[in-house]
């Protein structure tokens, strides 16, 4: 499938290798025939798009369409039935989650997955794991290289908190916490692992406007310092504020991929919505 | 001596072995792994021990050392094997490993002295365990604030998410089961000095269900919880041995049974004391400004979430 | 010929561990716990019929009936005691480990009280002693008896799970509890007619192992392990695997012990076990896992 950039980008602080050359750089997420059965059932059959370095993708459609399915083929939750998938142009297809990740991929979950018994900033914490260097023997004696590490870890873990607005709040266990803030939570512990690919599955479900507002602006500011960005949504006004280009999903295949507005507006995208 | 108090100190002689063995144990259990490959690893490492200073002619600590090296890594190699296995069926794969080991206890009568067992040639004093309990528990406290610590942690709770985060999930078991190995080794030594005497039924199942025991009242979430849960488990035991003669095991059991069915995450539990903090901060939050600051999502749109966080042992085994 | 004597004295042993498999397997596919409480069923049954029979003068097949009614009653509470609580609760499946191992421990002891922890024995003359020729081959009639129990017992409970509406409300409850109970039918009681099941029938496993020699509170540990390995080569939750799993340890203790080692009889037999978990963790045949748990 053949791609072109975005018409105007919005945010000028964009990496430059990203959005304004897609000829020449190689994409952050290519996906080229990806398909899954469980049993007889096709669940996703031969899905190809493609997302340029520093933009942001949306892909939506009908609830049970695969849009859940398809992100965790991605991230390395379960395995292909065919096709590859490729990040920053390497063969991710097959790897699992931790391979996945090493490529610089993060993600959230649709049914919010945080680890229980922690509190906000320990997750978060969590979340800078493959960024400790302090070896086993190291932490064992206390190493100044195990203090740094842990210093480090504090001020990183703080600092995203501050990013996502829950600035002061590190101490909180975060399964006490509302769903939205849950959702906040489990941002910051995917921009702890330093990702250049996120990846969020419905970061702003059940959410009301004031509460995903916020959240728009956070993919606003991430993107325009170069991530690029794969959302699972059903907002379609925070699709069209934030997205570059979205994909439409209906029974597992990509009916419509386009910039927002015209995409919404085809008439077999409002068929697979609405029936008609 | 006052032989009540011969007794006191007897059962916290074996407390603190018992504490040693749990720990062994409570390690595997932080990554998220039930297992009772801690006998297997008790046996190993007392017979090595025995071997070292009795035949060797090691002294005490470079025999115990040396035990505990070889030991740690038969944890290792028996953690990669048992890696795939899921989580009963990998409890089902250490009591294989823990008859197999008693099969050759039995007939390794040059080095175990057989099925009529052999005497302990070392002896260990009081504060000797107590140091080395207290050195175990040294190590765990730097393990929980390593990255190790971090890693078991997620493991345990969510191995797919901790291994999205790049949590090697194989790792962090294999590492687990080294140090229970090499903990387990020193816990077997120290109850082989404390019981002097030791044959193959010395590690197995009855000391696998005590240590299992242990580490279940006294909280899977912390390690110190399972030296609590020894000192029920192991030492109080003894202690009470001259009060009850009969029916301790009775009393170990329902204790067990109350402990699952009413403080599932068991004595020491941190989680439980950060909700109780938690609901005390809310409740002088609520005293001092009315509510209304944060998000609006309600939790009632939250379905199946207050299940997932229900309180169990291992979360691992929901997966 | 000496081959042919040492695979049915397998299969006889075999048979016993075969029905203790599949008591366990009941348990399993019902409930899906790994019940290490189920060795003290067959312990508490065989002390039953024990005590029927030298207090209480009753003959050898009443006794055995009162006895298998008793591992059932075990059973049930066990279940009641221990995993009700739990169920109701929604702990994890270890947590139902844990808290069989405090059933198992707790009734243990109660079995070593009341026998004083001394070995006991059946009355010699209650208990088919002779033996009985067949073909040329010298078998004893406990052995036969424990074959001809297994085979019609494993059948009927085989039967009844799989070819009667009775067995289907057991299975559906197992499957999903809710979804049975949005049919009609009442999981409850389902529940603890299954465990009264498994309990009998693992009884009858304990009575028959006791009826060879003598025993002592132990008897249900050793069982359980056997059972386990029966199992883990048979594959979980099913009761035909199970039951071939329980013949096939049999035979291979028995021709291990003769033919390679018999003081590491025990170590090639776990040996085995292990192998098979790690080669096919679900069984040689079985097909259902712990992933559905």
């Amino acid at each position: 499938m053949t791609h072109t950039a975005p018409q105007s980008t919005p945010h000028t602080g964009a990496r430059p290798a990203g959005t304004d050359d897609p000829a020449g750089s190689v994409p952050a997420l290519s996906v080229e025939g990806v398909s899954k059965s469980f049993g007889g059932l096709h669940v996703l059959s031969s899905v190809d798009f493609t997302v340029p370095a520093g933009t942001v993708f949306g892909i939506a459609g009908p609830n049970g369409a695969g849009k859940t399915t398809l992100l965790n083929l991605l991230t390395g939750f379960g395995t292909l039935s065919g096709g590859r998938v490729r990040i920053h142009g390497e063969d991710a297809t097959g790897g699992d989650a931790r391979a996945v990740n090493a490529l610089g991929v993060a993600r959230t979950f649709q049914n919010i997955r945080l680890f229980r018994g922690l509190t906000v900033a320990e997750q978060v914490r969590a979340g800078g794991y493959r960024h400790r260097r302090a070896s086993l023997l190291g932490s064992l004696v206390g190493s100044p290289r195990d203090r740094a590490d842990t210093c480090a870890g504090r001020e990183a873990a703080d600092e995203l908190l501050d990013v996502v607005g829950l600035g002061g709040r590190g101490d909180v266990l975060a399964e006490t916490m509302s769903y939205g803030d849950m959702r906040r939570v489990e941002i910051a512990r995917a921009l702890a692992t330093r990702p250049s690919l996120l990846m969020l599955d419905e970061p702003t479900a059940g959410m009301n406007e004031a509460d995903w507002s916020p959240i728009a602006d956070l993919l606003e500011r991430l993107r325009a310092d170069g991530m690029t960005i794969v959302v699972v949504e059903h907002n379609m006004r925070l699709i069209e504020r934030v997205c570059d280009r979205v994909a439409v999903i209906a029974a597992g295949e990509v009916i419509a991929e386009d910039a927002p507005a015209p995409c919404l507006r085809r008439p077999e995208v409002r068929r697979a919505y609405f029936g008609k | 001596m006052n032989p009540n108090l011969v007794l006191l100190q007897s059962a916290v002689m074996f407390a603190l072995a018992g504490g040693v063995l749990a720990l062994s144990t409570y390690v595997k259990l932080w990554a998220g792994v039930l297992s009772f490959a801690t006998v297997s690893f008790a046996a190993v490492g007392a017979y090595l021990t025995i071997w070292l200073y009795g035949e060797a002619g090691l002294g005490l600590l470079p025999a115990l050392v040396v035990s505990m090296g070889i030991t740690g890594l038969f944890g290792l190699v028996v953690g990669r094997v048992f890696l795939k296995l899921s989580s009963h069926w990998m409890a089902l794969a250490t009591v294989a490993l823990m008859l197999i080991t008693r099969v050759f206890v039995t007939n390794l009568g040059e080095y175990t002295g057989g099925s009529q067992g052999q005497v302990v040639p070392y002896v260990m004093t009081l504060p000797q365990m107590a140091l080395m309990l207290a050195l175990v528990c040294l190590l765990m406290w730097s393990l929980k604030r390593s990255k190790f610590g971090v890693a078991a942690d997620t493991t345990r709770e969510d191995p797919d998410v901790a291994s999205a985060l790049g949590v090697s999930v194989a790792q962090v078991k294999i590492i687990a089961f080294g140090i229970s190995g090499a903990v387990g080794a020193l816990g077997g030594s120290m109850e082989a000095a404390q019981l002097s005497y030791i044959d193959p039924n010395t590690f197995y199942i009855d000391l696998a269900v005590t240590i299992i025991a242990s580490v279940v009242l006294g909280g899977a979430y912390h390690w110190f919880g399972s030296v609590i849960g020894a000192a029920v488990f192991t030492g109080m035991p003894v202690y009470i041995s001259q009060y009850i003669t009969e029916g301790q095991e009775i009393i170990n059991g329902v204790l067990l049974l109350l402990i699952i069915i009413f403080l599932p995450g068991g004595l020491i539990d941190p989680l439980r004391w950060r909700r109780f903090r938690e609901k005390h901060a809310a409740r002088r939050r609520d005293a001092t400004a009315p509510r209304g600051t944060g998000s609006g999502a309600s939790d009632t749109e939250d379905p199946g979430r207050s299940t997932a966080l229900s309180d169990d042992i291992e979360a691992g085994a929901r997966r | 010929m000496l081959l042919l004597e040492q695979i049915i004295n397998g299969v006889c042993t075999g048979a016993v561990y075969a029905l203790f498999a599949v008591g366990f397997s009941i348990v399993f596919s019902t409930m899906q716990i790994l019940n290490l409480a189920q060795g003290v069923y067959a312990t508490g049954a065989a002390l039953v019929t024990y005590f029927a029979t030298s207090s209480y003068g009753l003959p050898f097949w009443a006794a055995a009936v009162v006895g298998i009614v008793a591992g059932g009653l075990i059973a049930v509470l066990v279940d009641q005691v221990a995993f009700e609580p739990l169920r109701r609760r929604g702990v994890s499946l270890l947590g139902a480990v844990i808290a069989s191992i405090g059933m198992w421990i707790a009734i243990r002891e109660v079995a070593s009280i009341s026998t004083a922890a001394t070995p006991v024995g059946y009355p010699p003359d209650s208990v088919p002693r002779g033996r009985i020729s067949i073909g040329g081959l010298e078998l004893l009639q406990t052995q036969v008896l424990a074959l001809v129990c297994a085979v019609v017992v494993i059948t009927a409970t085989y039967l009844l799970l799989h070819r009667t509406n009775l067995g289907a409300a057991i299975r559906a409850v197992g499957y999903d509890k809710r979804s049975a109970q949005i049919a009609g039918i009442n999981p409850q009681v389902m529940i603890i007619g299954a465990a009264m099941l498994s309990g009998a029938v693992t009884g009858l496993a304990g009575i028959l192992l006791a009826s060879g020699q003598s025993f002592n509170f132990h008897l249900g540990d050793t069982l359980l392990l056997q059972g386990f390995a029966a199992v883990v080569l048979g594959g979980m939750g099913d009761i035909r695997g199970a039951a071939l799993g329980g013949v096939l340890i049999g035979v291979f203790q028995v021709l291990s012990g003769s033919y390679i080692s018999a003081s590491y009889q025990d170590a090639i037999t776990f040996g085995l076990v292990l192998v098979v978990l790690l080669w096919r963790p679900t069984g040689i045949l079985g097909t259902a896992s712990f992933q559905r748990a």
